[in-house]
């Protein structure tokens, strides 16, 4: 079954082109807009899929949209349409001639169909794909000869549009001298995977808005429905260091954790991010450098072991036998671990670095995401959070993603229903993290990762460095206990507030999408 | 050494002026860097210029557990004691060889380091273990090759500066159609339908691709039609398939295949 990657990668393929791709119901005909291709992907025929794809994307290659109507009218318009089709996928099959087979197949009309205006266009449109088809129509035999000045269909005579309009203009004539009238509303392209054509005339006739079935494209952040998130809530309470009296408030902040809302539209994430994707794949790959074990007393291997030479050669001297296993051996060591991604989505968050740039809570979410397959990628275990604060006793925790669930579709659906409000109470974000990767593993090493655009503050706190050396404390705490703990900051410049907080080599800036890998890098997995 | 002599030509067809700049620095004995994606004739090339220089080759193909002792050597035990086995790269310098290290950067990182002392004017290569000083033979030149598409993080710049460079890519389509033909003995028009579905599958390089077909995918491809296996089979089997593992694009490159056949 194509699916829309595969579509997309197989016209690149093609054709060097990258349009975005839309679905359409299974029933309807397919048509190019600026958004790009719709296509009816979920059709139960691949071949029909296939076609529609490579028809659209031959016209995006050979065809020139905004061509002017001038006198045509709709009949001659449809059969300019249909020689242009025939057009293109001459050009599109002399370089790919397996594009000309598929074609060919889907094609079904013939004399058995009648002689009414749709069917002969019908006849001719499998006349002009198929040079094997034969037809004794007369009109369908005048269409190959204006097509092309061969019989065998390898020279093509219509080469610019100019020649097609003019041919199309003799047919429609033909066709109203036969008396035989088409209805322009209720025609449909031949052979069902053919596109409507009403692109070619963009410039004298818009079409109708057609808003893309599926989203995507530009308006979906608009257009995003939040679908209702199924409101199972926990209620943590956790401790809050204060700083003035050096010791801990029990209770003092209150966690409410869900799963976090998903939107039924997920934008497609940027085309750059392959490379990163890679870049991530080897800053994960590559360092695992220092952490080797040595393993002695092996029958093979880089080195000696000279210990073990010794005792081997002692008691091969008192008689005994030489015991081979004399070597080293250097094993790298690839410990899988465990990493809790926490996303900052307080107000803030909302902001650009500069104008026109994505949001600081897009930035954080394409990190998370790109992160999270990366790591489940190399073998680890990734969990996806998101937090907020409204005040101490509401500091809300979303679950985009549990350990072991897949990064798929659901996931970036709930990344993007991530929405910027309230506050940053970063110490009960840590602490909750640290108690979610320590309930979840025992055995293995725990990271846990905070995306932040900046400083702690909260609407119930005035007193300026209490929330960071709270969050500090939270950090030194947690390190206690076996988790490791990082900082990838949004913030355009070095903040010293977050250095304090996390250690000047546990934070790390990802304002741009680039710094990712050198940041993930310094996770040390 | 002898036994590492090429004895035939091996087929290289050159993209540029590559020959003729690696034996001025052959002559000048700088050690040399060659770039490129996989598959595209750095390999080949170095074994041509090996053959036509007539020095002996010694190839060692780089993976992430070579470490430097694989390179230098090591004691072994043998019957009466211990006995020293000199590594590839040791026996090219004694002997006068081109040391050919493919794919360096797979190496560990002590690999690297090793090869300094040989990359300078010193021209030697400790042997620790051995406490010995080898000065290499005057004939011993060094060729590491990587492919830096697949590494973001590259040799060290300590590694690189040492090095002139010669950067390799996919040869233009007329050579790609020469080799493919030369190779496989394909007819011309085989071979360029081979190396249009080559140049198709390099551009989902960096779409989900880590590299797009090789020369040597095609002329494998090529050899199996030849063989008398159909053609779109023979590009699944030599070309799709190895590719990737990814379902999509497989489907996707094997749809390719469909439309070029």
């Amino acid at each position: 079954m194509p699916t829309t990657a595969m579509l997309q990668a197989w016209l690149r393929t093609l054709w060097n082109i990258a349009p975005p791709l839309h679905s359409v119901p299974a029933a309807d005909t397919p048509f190019l807009s600026p958004a790009g291709l719709h296509l009816p992907i979920g059709h139960p025929s691949d071949d029909r899929v296939l076609a529609a794809a490579a028809h659209a994307g031959a016209h995006l290659v050979y065809s020139r949209p905004g061509a002017t109507m001038g006198a045509l009218r709709p009949t001659s318009r449809a059969l300019a349409g249909l020689l242009e089709d025939a057009r293109i996928e001459w050009l599109a099959g002399r370089e790919l001639p397996g594009l000309r087979r598929l074609w060919a197949s889907l094609h079904t009309a013939s004399p058995a169909d009648g002689a009414g205006a749709e069917a002969l266009m019908h006849r001719l449109a499998r006349a002009l794909a198929d040079e094997r088809y034969v037809d004794p129509h007369p009109w369908v035999e005048k269409g190959r000869r204006l097509m092309f000045l061969d019989n065998g269909q390898q020279v093509l005579a219509l080469r610019q549009f100019e020649a097609v309009r003019q041919a199309a203009s003799l047919l429609g004539n033909d066709l109203g001298q036969m008396r035989l009238p088409l209805n322009a509303r209720t025609y449909r392209p031949p052979a069902g995977y053919r596109d409507d054509n009403q692109w070619l005339w963009a410039a004298d006739e818009p079409p109708e808005a057609r808003a893309p079935e599926d989203g995507g494209g530009a308006g979906a952040d608009r257009a995003a429905t939040v679908m209702a998130a199924p409101c199972a809530e926990r209620i943590r309470h956790y401790p809050e260091w204060d700083r003035r009296i050096a010791c801990h408030r029990p209770d003092w902040a209150t966690v409410v954790e869900r799963v976090a809302p998903s939107v039924a539209m997920v934008p497609p994430v940027p085309d750059h991010t392959d490379t990163l994707r890679r870049r991530l794949g080897d800053a994960l790959k590559h360092r695992h450098g220092p952490a080797r074990r040595r393993l002695r007393h092996q029958p093979d291997g880089d080195g000696l072991d000279l210990e073990a030479l010794v005792r081997s050669w002692t008691g091969h001297a008192a008689g005994n036998e030489f015991d081979p296993r004399v070597h080293t051996r250097a094993l790298p060591q690839r410990r899988p671990a465990d990493v809790l991604l926490m996303v900052d989505t307080s107000a803030s968050s909302a902001d650009s670095p500069q104008p026109g740039a994505p949001s600081l809570l897009q930035t954080a979410r394409d990190a998370a995401r790109l992160c999270g397959e990366a790591l489940a990628h190399a073998g680890h275990g990734c969990a996806i959070q998101a937090f907020c604060s409204d005040g101490r006793a509401s500091v809300h925790v979303e679950r985009v993603k549990d350990f072991g669930d897949p990064m798929d579709a659901r996931c970036a659906a709930r990344l993007a229903g991530l929405r910027s409000r309230w506050s940053t109470r970063l110490g009960a974000a840590i602490r909750h993290g640290t108690r979610a990767l320590l309930e979840h593993t025992a055995s293995r090493a725990r990271h846990l990762v905070l995306i932040t655009d900046g400083e702690p503050h909260d609407i119930d706190v005035f007193e300026p460095h209490y929330l960071a050396e709270d969050a500090r404390q939270a950090v030194r705490e947690a390190r206690r206990s076996g988790v490791r703990v990082f900082c990838f900051s949004l913030q355009p410049a070095e903040s010293p507030v977050l250095r304090r907080i996390f250690g000047a080599r546990q934070h790390s800036g990802i304002v741009q999408a680039r710094q990712l890998p050198l940041a993930v890098a310094r996770l040390c997995l | 050494m002898d036994a590492w002599r090429i004895a035939t030509e091996p087929y290289y067809a050159p993209s540029g002026d590559e020959c003729t700049a690696f034996e001025a620095a052959y002559a000048e004995r700088l050690p040399m860097l060659l770039k490129g994606p996989t598959g595209c004739g750095k390999t080949r090339f170095v074994e041509h210029m090996a053959w036509r220089l007539g020095k002996p080759l010694v190839t060692v193909a780089c993976n992430e557990d070579l470490g430097a002792a694989d390179l230098v050597g090591r004691w072994l035990i043998d019957g009466g004691g211990t006995r020293w086995q000199d590594g590839p790269l040791t026996a090219a310098a004694r002997g006068g060889a081109i040391c050919y290290l493919d794919e360096l950067i797979e190496a560990r990182p002590d690999t690297t380091v090793v090869i300094h002392p040989l990359t300078d004017t010193r021209r030697v290569l400790p042997i620790a273990p051995l406490n010995e000083l080898l000065h290499a033979h005057p004939d011993f030149a060094l060729v590491v090759s990587y492919n830096p598409d697949l590494h973001a993080q590259g040799l060290k710049p300590a590694t690189l500066q040492r090095f002139c460079a010669l950067r390799f890519d996919h040869p233009p389509a007329e050579t790609e159609v020469a080799v493919v033909a030369h190779e496989s003995g394909a007819s011309p028009e085989l071979a360029s339908s081979l190396v249009a579905l080559g140049v198709r599958t390099r551009r989902l390089r960096q779409h989900g691709l880590e590299d797009g077909a090789s020369t040597r995918m095609l002329v494998r491809a090529a050899s199996l039609i030849r063989r008398g296996i159909a053609p779109r089979a023979a590009c699944r089997m030599a070309v799709v398939t190895p590719l990737t593992d990814d379902p999509e694009l497989q489907q996707a490159l094997s749809a390719a295949v469909d439309a070029t056949f």
